[in-house]
């Protein structure tokens, strides 16, 4: 039994380093970057690359400071909007950032994740509608925390139907 | 008649170098090998503690640590963790969890104990009183010493299982129900067995015993 357990940390955990921040979300390779802002969310970027998820399906790159320093005014300018008790009722305390944001190998510009109140966020992705994705991926914690009081069939209408 | 050779002076200095030498190896390998030499002992007849009501005496291997507990802050998480403690749940608790000068965690009562462990299932073991709900404070600072109750991904899930920063971490506030803060001994907890790659320790340190203050008069 202990040979399987061995076993089970050389395979499971090998590339892990613990940390507070892995042991909390449940996201390797982090580091704070913003903590103190007035609507509660905490900002935590990649320090390296990080896999996550079923069979590490969802991956992410380490950030390049530049790219940071760049991105981080607008992404809390636009973050900045939704007050305390609203990202409350959404489930969103943690916004993670990185670049180069795959899940099961392909490439998407942000990750909610309701039960860790988390957003990934990926700082290359489409930088023309960048602003734009960090409302649609909001939307998608509002959509997630409140199932009930969204008609899927009456949104689904809004699309072609071809879509 | 046998002649006395003296020594000559290259000998003495070799001589006493031999002998430094071998003092010197079993110091160090003394001092290496009880990882709890530096540790200050506590003396319990020397504190005198202003709420003798909250505070909670654990007996680890490098010595005592004194925790206070903070009714004020989480009223239920308290009750709880000292109706647990009045029990004698705690003694032989693993400290299964731990992240080397960050944190450690104890106190799973069904499979973390040092009778009973089962290294497949040590962190999911339930109390038999079933979880409570969270106790968060959004202004209490989680550093080094603090004490919190450890909770799945969601709140309103804390029950037995409770954790002991080694050092700040300002990521916490808002997170975790507080219990209490360890004001002696937080020495003791740092040797507390740790492995560098993962959180689960193999062979995990275990805390002897775990009492209320008025539990030892």
């Amino acid at each position: 039994m202990r040979i399987l357990f061995i076993l089970l940390l050389i395979f499971q955990f090998n590339l892990l380093k613990a940390d507070e921040i892995n042991y909390l979300l449940k996201i390797p390779n982090l580091k704070t970057f913003s903590l103190n802002n007035k609507n509660g969310l905490k900002y935590l970027t990649a320090k390296k690359n990080f896999k996550i998820g079923v069979q590490s399906n969802i991956s992410c790159n380490k950030l390049g400071e530049k790219n940071l320093e760049n991105k981080f005014s607008l992404i809390k300018r636009n973050l900045d909007i939704y007050d305390y008790e609203f990202l409350k009722k959404i489930n969103l305390r943690f916004i993670v950032l990185c670049q180069n944001l795959y899940i099961s190998k392909i490439n998407t510009a942000g990750i909610p994740d309701l039960n860790k109140r988390t957003l990934i966020l990926d700082l290359k992705f489409n930088e023309k509608y960048f602003e734009r994705v960090i409302h649609h991926e909001v939307f998608h914690l509002i959509h997630d925390s409140f199932p009930e009081i969204f008609n899927e069939e009456a949104w689904s209408n809004l699309n072609k139907k071809r879509f | 008649m046998i002649k006395k050779i003296k020594a000559s002076t290259g000998e003495k200095i070799l001589f006493i170098f031999l002998i430094l030498l071998t003092i010197t190896s079993f110091v160090f390998f003394y001092a290496i090998k009880n990882k709890c030499l530096f540790v200050d002992k506590i003396d319990l007849k020397k504190i005198n503690f202003p709420n003798k009501n909250n505070i909670a005496i654990m007996n680890v291997e490098c010595g005592m640590v004194i925790i206070e507990l903070l009714p004020n802050l989480s009223p239920n998480s308290v009750e709880r963790f000292k109706f647990f403690i009045s029990n004698g749940d705690y003694d032989g608790s693993a400290f299964y969890r731990v992240i080397k000068n960050t944190l450690l965690q104890a106190g799973d009562l069904e499979f973390g104990n040092i009778e009973n462990i089962d290294y497949f299932r040590v962190g999911s073991g339930k109390s038999k009183l079933g979880p409570i709900n969270s106790e968060i404070n959004n202004k209490f600072e989680f550093n080094a010493g603090s004490v919190g109750l450890v909770r799945g991904d969601e709140f309103n899930t804390e029950d037995s299982e409770f954790f002991i920063l080694l050092k700040d971490v300002p990521l916490f506030k808002g997170e975790y129900t507080p219990i209490g803060k360890v004001i002696y001994g937080l020495d003791a907890l740092t040797k507390i067995k740790s492995s560098d790659k993962t959180e689960y320790v193999l062979r995990p340190d275990f805390l002897s015993d775990l009492k209320l203050l008025e539990q030892y008069n």
